[in-house]
Parts: structure tokens; C-alpha cells; sequence
């Protein structure tokens, strides 16, 4: 049995590595929403699925069981913001406790890469949706110092919800886990053309071919400036990264002038819960640095007391 | 995905995905951290480096990467092109 309301605290690589801010609102929004987050020491990539995963299936399992096995000994279950990080530690979790022989085999390796032994005593959770059942829009109510009036483009991104049959948290073709959670927060989702599509960063494609990426976003982009929200609201830092790098090479490259701020989950949520805008970091991004949230003041009590 | 496994096997692995692998063995990240990302960190209040391999690395203790380097992702030599034929 893990530890009740604690979560082994999973980073990955593009949060602590080019967007702390994500990583500061995560730990913001979850310390206030009672949850103890606890350091996972020694911790690598996950590794992330569209790369490693192609050059050697089974290493690929051992690094992820590897990062399992630091949350086992913590005795509680993985939080991530990411769904690259989720994709891979969800997969190789599933698959070990229930393949014996690739268990078997993950373990012999694990052994000749320090003191870890795959047990499968913990599951792996994605802040979307434990934000988004857990939690939920009638329980984030409580906790909101304002609601910000917005109207966003909501991006799933690809490994949050598929494959469905192993993520199992809700249909990948008209998901609605988000758009309920932030209508609580004031946000008002803007549909768009082939919303539910990949950015072209994932499945190793930005690593391998920035052009062939560029001309996925590209489309992607044109998609979202024909319905000129705020903001792209994600739940994926290699999404967010996407967005933002993308943003700027199409500015610079192909005549175009977007200036659409990219935000995350967690720090839209740490904001609504009471964050300085400061700590949410947009001054530190390439697009939106000078965004000021629309919204209202809800609950000055409750902000003033943070 | 057995393919993709295959042709990595054979050393047809692009120059770019060798180099994350270089990455993940060196830092324990396939996105390594940079002077600029450390500074923001600290002005966030938090610690310059996330605790992650890479941190202990840095502290001296460099256990956990060695072993990767040693035993983990094990890529083929780089193939050398095939030279062009003089005379058809």
C-alpha cells in the first residue's frame, strides 16, 4: 500500500531543464492542494518513448523500471506533468507487472545498474488527471483565489490519452478531462480544425527532422491563429516547448507574426490558486512575455492568508 | 517497433538520435540543462539543479551515469559512407 496524498514527484527532462516555472507551479499547486511531493533522487529521463524506445525496446524498459523502482522505495505513487514521461513510466509499469518474463529479464539488468528490483507496488499519474478526477472542477472551487476570463486553445497532446486501451482514462477522440477542469478556473475552450493531432515534436521526429516537425506545427498553428484564442493552454513540456520554439522559427522563417502565449496546466492552475504571476514565468518564455491574465478576484481572504 | 530496433542494431541510427543517446549517457537527460535555465531556477526559489543523476554527477558521485555509459543503449560504430565509384 503507498503513502495516501504523496506523490514521488517525476521530472523529466524539458520541465526542470528549460521550463522550472512548470515545475515551481506544480509543486505550488499540489503542496496547496494538500498532497505531500517528495524528491525522486537520482532519477534519469524517463526514457522518452519516440527515441528510445526505437533504438532498443528492452534498455528502454530498464531505464524507465529503474525510475519506478526510486518511487517504489519511496512508497508512492509517480506524479508527471509530462505525457512523454507519462507514455513511457505508465507503459513499462503496466507491462512489468503483469509480463513475468520481461520482468525477469528487466530485473537481471537492473542489477548491473545499481541496487533496483522492479516490485510493481506503485502506479503512474498524470497531473491532468489528477487535477481533472481527482480533484475536479468541483473541488478546485475551494481552492481558487480568481478565475481568469479567457478564451484557450486546449492541446492534449498525443501519449496523455493514447494508446486508450493502456491509458485507460478516457476516449482519445472526444476527450473533455480538461476543458471541464479549467471551466472552473474561467476558461472557455476554443475548438479548433484537427485539434486532437500530434504538434510534430513527438515520436523523434523534432530531433531527427526539424523541417518535417515545422511542417507539422505549421498546420497545427494555422489551425489555432483561424481561431485567435488568448493562449494555447498544454499539459505536456515538450508540447510547450514546441508551441514556443515553433511560434518563433514560423516568425522568423515563413512571414509569420504569432505572439500566442503558451501555458501550462499547472501554472495556469498555480496562478488561479494564488501564485504570483511571477513565479508563473511567461517573462521567461519566447512568446507572450507581456500577457496580462483577464479575470476576477474571487476569494481575498483566502489570498490574502497565503 | 521490432524494425526500428532492428535497423538501430545495424548502426542505421541518425547522427541526431545518436547524440540524445550521447545526452542521457552523460546527463541523465535527453535535454540537458544550460547556465540560463540554472539562473531562472534559482531566482524560482528553486535548487540551481533538480536532483537528478546529473546533480550527483556534479557532486562527484557519478555511479548511476557510468553504469548507464557501460551497460545502456549500446549504439554501433558510426557506419563510414560508401564511397562513390569511380568508373561506372
Amino acid at each position: 500500500m503507498v503513502k495516501e496524498n504523496t506523490f514521488a514527484f517525476f521530472l523529466g527532462c524539458l520541465m526542470p531543464n528549460r521550463y522550472p516555472a512548470i515545475e515551481k507551479s506544480t509543486k505550488f499547486v499540489m503542496e496547496k492542494l494538500g498532497y505531500e511531493i517528495l524528491d525522486m533522487e537520482r532519477a534519469t529521463c524517463c526514457p522518452a518513448p519516440g527515441v528510445f524506445r526505437s533504438f532498443n525496446k528492452i534498455d528502454w524498459m530498464v531505464a524507465a523500471a529503474r525510475n519506478l523502482c526510486i518511487a517504489e522505495q519511496l512508497d508512492a505513487d509517480i506524479l508527471t506533468v509530462c505525457n512523454g514521461c507519462f507514455g513511457t513510466l505508465q507503459e513499462v509499469n503496466k507491462h512489468l507487472k503483469t509480463n513475468e518474463e520481461h520482468r525477469e529479464m528487466v530485473n537481471e539488468k537492473l542489477k548491473l545498474i545499481g541496487d533496483y528490483e522492479f516490485k510493481g507496488t506503485i502506479d503512474v499519474r498524470h497531473i491532468a488527471e489528477v487535477l481533472g478526477y481527482e480533484i475536479g472542477p468541483w473541488g478546485i472551487e475551494d481552492h481558487i483565489v480568481r478565475k481568469v476570463n479567457a478564451r484557450a486553445a486546449i492541446h492534449y497532446g498525443c501519449h496523455f490519452l493514447k494508446p486508450t486501451r493502456i491509458r485507460e482514462i478516457e476516449s482519445s477522440e472526444g476527450p473533455t478531462i480538461v476543458e471541464e477542469f479549467v471551466e472552473a478556473l474561467g476558461i472557455q475552450s476554443i475548438q479548433f480544425n484537427e485539434q486532437l493531432t500530434c504538434c510534430g515534436a513527438g515520436g523523434g521526429v523534432k530531433a531527427y527532422d526539424g523541417n518535417a516537425s515545422m511542417t507539422i506545427f505549421a498546420e497545427k498553428m494555422k489551425n489555432i491563429d483561424d481561431v485567435k484564442p488568448d493562449f494555447i493552454l498544454d499539459i505536456c513540456p515538450f508540447c510547450h516547448l514546441q508551441y514556443e520554439t515553433g511560434q518563433d522559427y514560423l516568425n522568423k522563417n515563413k512571414n509569420c507574426n504569432y505572439d500566442y502565449p503558451v501555458i501550462h496546466l499547472s501554472q495556469l492552475t498555480a496562478y488561479c490558486m494564488g501564485m504570483d504571476k511571477e513565479f508563473v514565468g511567461l517573462h521567461y518564455q519566447l512568446m507572450g512575455k507581456d500577457y496580462i491574465f483577464g479575470g476576477e478576484e474571487i476569494r481575498k481572504e483566502i489570498k490574502e492568508a497565503i | 517497433m521490432e524494425l526500428r530496433n532492428y535497423a538501430t542494431k545495424l548502426g542505421n541510427i541518425s547522427p541526431n538520435h545518436r547524440a540524445v543517446v550521447g545526452y542521457l549517457k552523460n546527463f541523465g537527460h535527453a535535454v540537458p540543462i544550460n547556465e540560463e535555465v540554472k539562473k531562472r531556477r534559482v531566482e524560482l526559489g528553486l535548487e540551481e539543479l533538480p536532483p537528478t543523476a546529473f546533480k550527483f554527477k556534479q557532486e562527484g558521485d557519478d555511479k548511476d551515469l557510468k553504469n548507464f555509459e557501460e551497460h545502456m543503449f549500446d549504439l554501433p560504430p558510426v557506419k563510414e559512407e560508401k564511397k562513390e565509384e569511380e568508373e561506372t
